[in-house]
């Protein structure tokens, strides 16, 4: 039996009233790509913020490649491996591409004179290395983010996640706002994520979408899991049963 | 796919590069400054001359490009900085009042440049801790500054010693050669400035700051730390200027820059600095004063009334503003 790459166990966060987890158990194993749906409120955000650090959970643990971690802030999963693109589009309009996938982990010169400035020469290459080999279709590394479209501004972020991501890429509705073209270009981002061997959480409403480039579906509904499918030995309305809660599948896993 | 002709490409071309153009955030401020050295310089030869531009237009806005090297810093990131004009007025008298006290020239200027800083870090505290607006943070402390440079004299003007000292302070107000000290010094920051904000990790943390603080602050960059830096360089900037606008009049008044946050910002703006943050250039704020210097200079070489110079600059900042919003629609942003 493979290892869990990543594991959340028992995890809570209530904030108030709200149970927006409420004992989630969760595996991501290596390599695979598993979508992380439910409805809205269901805890989708929550529990990938649990995974990226940038929400601590009340209560539970998380282990990584086996061992517990404690995950503090964005910096500390980044540590390990984690990327996250954000539901909330995490770029910065104004500066342009090589700016945006550097942001948080510029490069500077490697001599004593020139260690505490940009190497921006070294930065445009690299970042144009990464967006050829994403194959994402931009003209320019030097764009303002702001001039792209909504597609190429989504696929930024998603390269800059792939591009330091050791380990897990994590991203919430990606394909979210995006018209069918761009979305395409974004899917095959993230299949070719895939063949470079990471893990992958994916949230998204579009269950097409989901069946198209998953392994597995995770099903939350109100902050507890429904049950986790096979994305090959499953129906759609398998899925949408779980997430309304309507009819109880005969697929849970 | 779409299909390009040769005739698509090149509007789609002249587009492009009318874009960057407009996008240039300095560009535009540089034409309107040689706009108006040309309208000065029909109307009086004198404004051409090595000692009106080092001596009168220069020194006048010396004071602004460096107080207003800060407030870019701040605005850029996002934020406000209304009380540059009482931490001149502040640690000027702060210098001047070490001075009259017998202390030597070093110690008056780190007493005053603390107290700059000191004064951002405060701005910065109430920013960052408290959770003020920056609007209002610094709107309070610009009252409670200049209270506080009212109330250390009791509203007296304070004069620098006759002694070493003394002379040596004062000659910071003066010229070396033809070029006046404060030019100089404003020259120096605006390398430094430009060097640490488009060459330097931080700068472009600046820009991310204003340009979307959220995603800063997902990325991992510590917000609040970044934030208490950019007050307190708008603090000691101010503080530059404040004490050099002493040096150069003399003695310290408590009213001494007063109303002086209106003329910075003003630069900053006209120099292509966003209101909204995340936008700016630093040669950019050095031409905006240096706009602001020529319109000053023009007006009293043109013999008009001195409320005249309101109603202009008024006007150029409404131009400057409106060009803001006009770049900002042109890059239609659409990020959320
Ligand atoms: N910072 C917060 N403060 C208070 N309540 C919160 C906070 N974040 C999330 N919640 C609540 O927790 C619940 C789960 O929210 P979450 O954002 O995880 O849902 P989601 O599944 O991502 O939904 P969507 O599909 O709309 O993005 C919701 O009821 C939400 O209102
Ligand atoms: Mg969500």
């Amino acid at each position: 039996m493979l290892e869990a790459l990543l594991s959340l166990r028992g995890i809570f966060k209530h904030y108030g009233p709200v149970h927006a987890l409420d004992g989630v158990d969760f595996d991501l194993f290596p390599g695979e790509i598993i979508g992380l749906v439910g409805d809205n409120g269901a805890g989708k955000s929550t529990l990938i913020k649990v995974m990226s650090g940038a929400v601590v959970p009340d209560g539970g643990a998380i282990l990584f490649e086996g061992k517990p971690v404690v995950l503090r802030s964005p910096q500390d999963a980044r540590a390990i491996g984690i990327e996250t693109v954000y539901q909330d589009l995490a770029v910065v309009p104004w500066l342009d591409v090589e700016a945006n996938l550097f942001l948080g982990r510029e490069m500077t010169g490697n001599r004593w004179w020139n260690r505490w400035f940009l190497d921006k020469r070294a930065m445009r290459r690299e970042a144009a290395h990464h967006i050829a080999s994403l194959q994402v279709g931009l003209k320019s590394v030097r764009q303002p983010v702001g001039l792209l479209s909504g597609g190429q501004r989504q696929s930024v972020a998603v390269a800059r996640a792939i591009s330091w991501g050791r380990k897990v890429v994590i991203m919430d509705e990606p394909t979210a706002a995006l018209g069918v073209r761009e979305a395409r270009g974004v899917l095959d981002l993230i299949k070719r994520v895939k063949e470079r061997g990471l893990a992958v959480v994916l949230i998204s409403h579009n269950l097409p979408h989901v069946f198209e480039v998953t392994d597995r579906i995770f099903v939350l509904r109100q902050g507890t899991e429904a049950g986790t499918l096979v994305t090959g030995e499953t129906h759609v309305t398998d899925v949408v049963s779980l997430i309304t809660g309507v009819k109880v599948s005969a697929a849970v896993a | 796919m779409a299909v390009s002709t040769t005739r698509e490409s090149r509007a789609a071309g002249l587009r492009r590069l009318l874009e960057e153009a407009v996008l240039v955030p300095w560009a535009g401020v540089l034409l309107g400054l040689i706009g108006v050295c040309i309208v000065v310089a029909a109307i009086s030869p004198y404004f051409l001359t090595v000692d009106n531009i080092l001596g009168n237009v220069a020194l006048y806005f010396s004071w602004f490009a460096i107080a207003g090297f800060g407030e870019a810093l701040v605005m850029i990131g996002g934020g406000l900085d209304l009380s540059v004009g009482s931490i001149m007025g502040l640690s000027g008298m702060v210098s001047a009042l070490v001075l009259a006290s017998g202390m030597p020239l070093w110690l008056a200027l780190i007493a005053g440049l603390a107290v700059g800083a000191f004064a951002g870090a405060v701005n910065g505290f109430a920013v960052t801790r408290i959770g003020l607006n920056p609007f209002i943070a610094t709107l309070a402390t610009l009252g409670v500054f200049r209270g506080m440079a009212y109330g250390i004299v009791l509203g007296a003007a304070v004069t620098p010693p006759n002694n070493a000292a003394g002379k040596a302070f004062t000659a910071l107000g003066g010229a070396l050669g033809v070029v006046p000290v404060p030019v100089i010094v404003m020259v120096v920051l605006a390398v430094g400035m430009y060097v640490a904000l488009a060459h330097t990790p931080f700068g472009r943390h600046v820009y991310a700051l204003g340009g979307n603080e959220a995603a800063t602050r997902l990325l991992g960059l510590n917000i609040n730390r970044l934030k208490m830096i950019l007050y307190v360089l708008s603090g000691l900037t101010a503080a530059v200027g404040g004490i050099l606008l002493t040096a150069r009049a003399g003695t310290a008044l408590p009213d001494a820059a007063e109303g002086y946050e209106l003329g910075v910002i003003a630069g900053v703006i006209i120099g292509g600095v966003s209101l909204t943050g995340g936008q700016g250039t630093i040669p950019g704020v050095l031409i905006g004063a240096a706009l602001l210097g020529v319109i000053n200079n023009g007006i009293v070489l043109a013999g008009l009334a001195g409320y005249w110079q309101q109603l202009i600059i008024g006007l150029v900042i409404a131009a400057a503003a409106g060009l803001d919003v006009f770049r900002q629609r042109l890059a239609y942003l659409r990020s959320g």
